[in-house]
This record gives structure tokens, sequence and C-alpha cells, in this order.
């Protein structure tokens, strides 16, 4: 991950950069200021594991010609794919938002979310975490809808930790729509954790559409013994 | 004919999760973003009658295998002597599935007024309780239906004039190989084919 041994000397930098920029294309539109997070995240971090990342660099060794050439060789991989992932999301993200959202559109829209993380993982996550969901913005709901449900697939352990603990983050949020997407999305992390927040919530939940996806989750759940162990245990 | 529920898919369950408080179903009217559901097709507003818990399994199922990815299934169930009584015309429109003994079931709400789409949703909104089936229900009941020969592996893959479109069998084709990637749907029948 970040160690010496990986720093990316200048050119291949440039041409990243360049890769990544290619990906955006013409239809670019900014989302927000920046794709750096503005406010405090469970994923301030990202991490993205060898085997979650599509791109291998070459193995060069760092140049040290001058201080600016030094400090751009090193960049760690972790910020490397971290850019690939922004450009990526932030492409999938600004097409769909600029074309008519029908049912078909915004189920694309949820599969190429999903092998965009099955891509690059955690920072994939992290993309669609800053782009999609913390903000509140109600254009952009549908594309929020579908983002938190995209979540909810197995992946690599690590990958799934940061998946289900942004998951349960947003299970009590003040949007009807996201607990509905949240919680449909939990149902892909069975444990007893997860029961425990699906039953709490669906104690004091309301609207009478997320209450089914609550109940389709826990029923499932139980019915496949998780989380009966441990309260036998107790 | 016998009366039964019409099962009625919520495409985004979501967004009527979002619309459920909305002031305009007070005013008798109905928020856009369920509306467009609700209409989806000029044709006819699609349902499938159901009278046994497992009609339901097998037509959520079913309807769940003709999509490029399974997700949960949300539906409501409609009474179909409440929409005859409010004066819904219903037209038994037989479709093709992978599974054949529900084909009949399907039933388009037809000659759908503006006013009358308005007043679906409301009885959706208000009056049908709406159900979740999980993904991973849905996947365990069809490898139930596939390993009792209910469901026909064969028809998601059947072309030419009384099959499926080429992208039909294409999109079944990505779907049936994912599940299998990842070890989540049994398609063996029970005799070990």
């Amino acid at each position: 991950m970040t160690s010496a041994s990986t720093a990316i000397p200048k050119q291949v930098y440039r041409a990243a950069t360049t890769l990544a920029f290619a990906f955006v294309g013409a239809n670019f539109i900014p989302l927000s200021q920046s794709t750096a997070p503005s406010a405090p995240s469970l994923l301030e971090k990202p991490r993205v594991t060898t085997a979650s990342t599509a791109l291998e660099l070459p193995a060069f060794q760092a140049t040290k010609a001058s201080t600016a050439e030094t400090q751009l060789s090193e960049w760690p991989e972790d910020q490397f794919q971290a850019i690939l992932a922004s450009a990526e999301g932030l492409e999938i993200i600004s097409t769909t938002r600029n074309e008519l959202q029908t049912e078909e559109a915004l189920d694309t829209f949820e599969r190429r979310l999903s092998e965009f993380i099955d891509r690059h993982g955690a920072a994939a996550i992290h993309v669609i975490d800053a782009e999609l969901i913390r903000p509140t913005k109600g254009t952009l709901q549908p594309l929020t809808f579908r983002a938190l449900r995209a979540l909810g697939a197995h992946r690599t352990p690590i990958v799934d930790s940061v998946a289900e603990a942004l998951l349960m983050s947003q299970l009590s949020g003040a949007s009807a729509g996201r607990r509905s997407a949240t919680a449909s999305a939990l149902g892909a992390f069975p444990s007893p954790a997860v029961l425990t927040a699906l039953e709490e919530r669906l104690a004091v939940e309301t609207n009478r559409f997320v209450i089914p996806t609550l109940k389709a989750q826990i029923r499932f759940f139980k019915a496949h013994g998780i989380g009966i162990s441990s309260t036998k245990a107790v | 004919m016998a009366l039964a529920y019409l099962l009625r898919k919520l495409s985004n369950i979501d967004e009527w999760a979002d619309a459920a408080d909305s002031d305009l179903w007070a005013a008798g009217d109905c928020p856009p973003a369920v509306l467009k559901q609700v209409f989806d097709n000029r044709d006819g507003v699609s349902t499938w009658r159901v009278t046994t818990e497992e009609e339901i399994e097998r037509v959520v199922a079913a309807q769940a295998l003709m999509r490029s990815s399974i997700g949960d299934f949300a539906y409501c169930l409609i009474d179909e002597e409440k929409l005859a009584a409010e004066g819904f015309a219903r037209k038994d429109t037989p479709q093709r599935t992978v599974d054949r003994q529900i084909n009949d079931k399907h039933v388009d709400l037809v000659n759908l007024a503006g006013k009358k789409v308005i007043r679906l949703a409301q009885l959706i909104n208000s009056e049908c309780d709406p159900l979740v089936m999980s993904r991973m229900e849905i996947l365990e009941a069809a490898a139930r239906f596939f390993t009792e020969g209910q469901f026909d592996r064969a028809f998601l893959f059947t072309g030419g004039n009384k099959g499926r479109s080429d992208e039909e069998i294409e999109k079944a084709k990505d779907l049936l190989v994912n599940l299998w990637k990842k070890q989540e749907l049994n398609l063996t029948l029970r005799d070990g084919r």
C-alpha cells in the first residue's frame, strides 16, 4: 500500500491523471466543489486492497531531480487509485444525472455503481459517499437510493466492512426513502449486529413503506438462525 | 371469473416511502415520483391475479428472473372486487414467463384516464399493505421452483418468433452467470440434470 516501493514518479502520475480525466469526458459536470469530503466521514481515508484494484502500476524507481518531482514521486498508490476511482465514479454519476431517469436507466445506474465498487473497493465507496450519500439535494435522491442499494452485495471482507458501516450510519436518517434503501442493502450482511439494528429501527419506524422492507430482512435473518445463538447464550 | 387480489409491483419502493407523507395525497392528488411508477406503460397497468401464497412467490420469483439483476421485490395486493366496484376495467393479457402455469394470470388495468391513475396511486398509498420479498428469499424460492421443475430453464434462452429477443436472452445469461459465479442460485433439477 503506502510505501517507498510503490511511490509513483511524475511521468506516471501525469499519464494517470490524463487517463483519469479522460474517463470523465466532455459530459463532466462537477457535482461538488471537490471530490474530497467536506465534512467528517466514516471514510476519510480510503484504503484500497491490491485485490480490488483494477490497475497494476509498473514498479518505476522514483527520481529525485527536484523537490517538486520528489513530492510527486511520493504520491502513495492509495491516492493514485482514489483519483482514478473518483474520475470513474463522477463519470457514472454525471452521465445518469443528465439523462431521463427511467426505471431501466436507474437499474443500469445501480449495476454500474455495483461494478464500480467491485473494481475499486473502498475507494469507490468513498466517492459514492462524498457525491451521493452525504449531499442532501432533492434532485439527487433517486440516485442516492440506488447508490445505497448498490452497497448491498458481498465483495471482500474489507470492502464489506466499509459498506456495512456506511449503511448502518444511514439506517436512522431523516429520509424515508434512504431508510428503505438502506434496510434493503443491509440484507446482504446477515449478522446479529445488523439484525439488532434492523429490529431497533423497526420498533420506531412509522413509514408504511419502510416497515415491510425492514421486516423482510429480519424475517430472512431469523429464518437462517442469525442472532438466535447469541440470544441463547444470553 | 374468480375475483382475487391483483399483485402490483412497486418498482421503486424507496420513492413510495419518500412520497408517503406528501401533502398532495390529502389534496386528492399524487406526487409525480410515484405517479410515473403507477402509469409506466401506455397499454395498461400490469398486474397478476393471485389467490394463494405460493402463487405470490411464483409470480414474484418469475418476475425477478426477467430482469438483469435481482434485488428485493416490493409489491402490493389490490382487492380486485374493490377495483371492480370503483369501475376499473381489467383485461386478461397472458404473458410469457419462466413459469408457464402463471402465464395466464396476467391482468392489465386498461382504459385509464388521469383521474383513474391518480385514484389507483391513492389506493396503493393508503389502502393496500405494501409487502416485500427480500432478494435472498427470491433466490431461495427460484432455486426451489427450478429444482421442482416449475420454472423452465429453457424458456430463458429460447429465441425465435415465439421466444425472447436477443437482448432478453443476453440479460438472462448475464443474470444467471453472475448468480452462478457467486453460488447464489442452484439451477439443478431434482433428477440431477
